[in-house]
C-alpha cells in the first residue's frame, strides 16, 4: 500500500497528460486515406481511362456524377449501363454499395475537375478503385478519340523574336 | 520526499511545455472531415475564369498570387506572367506550405488542363488551406481563349471592346515575357508596374 502510495502521484500525472493530449488531438476525421496517400493516388495516370480503354473492361460499375435535374439531360445523353450519383449525395450510405460492388468503379461528368473531386473525395474515405473517364467537354461518345492520360499541352508558343530588351 | 508544492510545480512546468509544443499538431487539427469536404467541393467559386485572371493580370492585381502546377522544365518555357511555380509532384513539400497556407492573397492554381490543378485544390482544401482556386481549363484554355482569340462578330458591344482589349494586353503581355531571357523578366515586371505607376499618377 505504500508503494501505491508513492506511485499515485506518477499515475495522477500520466492521466492528466494522458487527457490533455486526446482533447488537443481529438478530432471526428473519418478519412481513411492521409492526404500523403491521396496525393500519392492523384499521381497515378492509370486511374484515367478514355473511351477506347473502357472498352476492353468487364467488371466495373459507371457512375455519372452530372447534376440530372433536367431529367433529359440524363435520358439522352448518359452511357451505357451508367449509374446517376449526384455530386452532393456521393457520400450516402444508400450509395456505398454501388462503389463497393465492382473492382472498378469508373465515374465521369462533363467538367473533368467535378470527377478530379469526387475521385479525391472517395480515395480519402478509402476507395482506391476510383477511375475517370476522361470526356470532351460534351458529352458525345467519340468512339475515335484518343484521351490523354497525362495533361498534354495542345498549342506551341511562338517566341517574339523582334523584342529587344531595354 | 519531494513535498506536493515541489510535485505541483514540476508538473505545471511540464504540462506547459506540452501545451506550447502540441501546436504543431494543428495541421492534422484544421483537416476537414468528409461532409465538410463534400460541403466545400460543392462550392463551385474555387474556379476563376481565364478572362477573369487575365484581367488580374493586365491590372497587376496584387492580392492574387499565381500558381503553376506544372515541371520547372515547362515553367521555364513559358508561363503566365508573375506566376510562381510549385511543381505538382512537391506540392506536400513544406517549403511551399507558406506560399499555400496564408489568408493574404488568393493562390490560383493552374496548369495545362484541369486535373492537376483540380487535385491540388482538393488537397489544399482537405488540410483546411484557405483562398486557394483554379484557373478554369488550365493554359489550353488561356491559348484558346486569350491567345488566339479573334472578334469575329461584325458590330462588337462596349463589354465586348473592354473584353478584347484585356485579352489582347494580357496575350501581348504574355508573349513579351516569355520572349526574353530569364535574368531580365523580373525586371520587365517591375519596369512595367512602375510604368503602370506614373501613368496612373503615382510616386515613383
Amino acid at each position: 500500500m505504500k508503494i501505491f502510495e508513492e506511485l499515485k502521484f506518477v499515475i495522477f500525472f500520466i492521466t492528466v497528460i494522458i487527457l490533455i493530449i486526446g482533447i488537443r488531438i481529438y478530432n471526428r476525421n473519418y478519412f481513411s486515406h492521409s492526404v500523403e496517400e491521396t496525393f500519392e493516388l492523384s499521381l497515378d495516370t492509370n486511374y484515367y481511362l478514355s473511351h477506347l480503354e473502357l472498352e476492353g473492361e468487364i467488371d466495373y460499375t459507371i457512375i455519372d456524377i452530372r447534376d440530372i435535374r433536367d431529367a433529359d439531360t440524363y435520358i439522352n445523353k448518359h452511357m451505357q449501363y451508367a449509374v446517376n450519383i449526384e455530386f452532393p449525395d456521393l457520400l450516402k450510405r444508400t450509395n456505398r454499395r454501388l462503389l463497393d460492388r465492382g473492382d472498378k468503379v469508373i465515374i465521369y461528368s462533363d467538367d473533368i475537375s467535378e470527377s478530379v473531386k469526387a475521385k479525391s473525395l472517395l480515395n480519402q474515405i478509402g476507395y482506391s478503385n476510383i477511375y475517370i473517364l476522361e470526356l470532351r467537354s460534351t458529352l458525345e461518345i467519340d468512339k475515335d478519340s484518343v484521351c490523354l492520360k497525362n495533361e498534354m499541352f495542345k498549342y506551341k508558343f511562338q517566341l517574339d523574336t523582334a523584342i529587344k530588351p531595354e | 520526499m519531494m513535498n506536493y508544492r515541489v510535485k505541483f510545480s514540476i508538473l505545471l512546468i511540464i504540462l506547459g511545455v506540452i501545451l506550447v509544443l502540441l501546436p504543431s499538431m494543428k495541421k492534422s487539427i484544421n483537416e476537414l472531415n468528409p461532409n465538410e469536404l463534400l460541403s466545400k467541393f460543392m462550392d463551385n467559386s474555387y474556379s476563376i475564369s481565364v478572362d477573369r485572371l487575365a484581367r488580374y493580370i493586365v491590372n497587376e492585381d496584387t492580392t492574387i498570387q499565381i500558381i503553376d502546377l506544372r515541371s520547372s522544365e515547362d515553367y521555364k518555357a513559358f508561363n503566365i506572367p508573375g506566376s510562381i511555380n510549385i511543381p505538382y509532384t512537391s506540392l506536400l513539400n513544406e517549403n511551399w506550405e507558406g506560399y499555400i497556407n496564408q489568408n493574404e492573397k488568393k493562390n490560383v492554381f493552374y496548369a495545362n488542363g484541369d486535373i492537376l490543378s483540380a487535385n491540388a485544390w482538393c488537397l489544399t482544401s482537405r488540410l483546411g488551406y484557405k483562398n486557394n482556386y483554379i484557373m478554369a481549363g488550365g493554359l489550353n484554355n488561356w491559348y484558346k481563349t486569350v491567345m488566339e482569340s479573334k472578334f469575329t462578330g461584325k458590330r462588337i458591344s462596349p463589354k465586348e471592346s473592354v473584353l478584347f482589349e484585356i485579352r489582347f494586353k494580357a496575350r501581348k503581355l504574355f508573349t513579351q515575357f516569355n520572349s526574353l531571357p530569364d535574368s531580365l523578366k523580373v525586371q520587365f515586371l517591375e519596369a512595367k508596374r512602375m510604368e503602370e505607376e506614373q501613368l496612373n499618377g503615382g510616386c515613383n
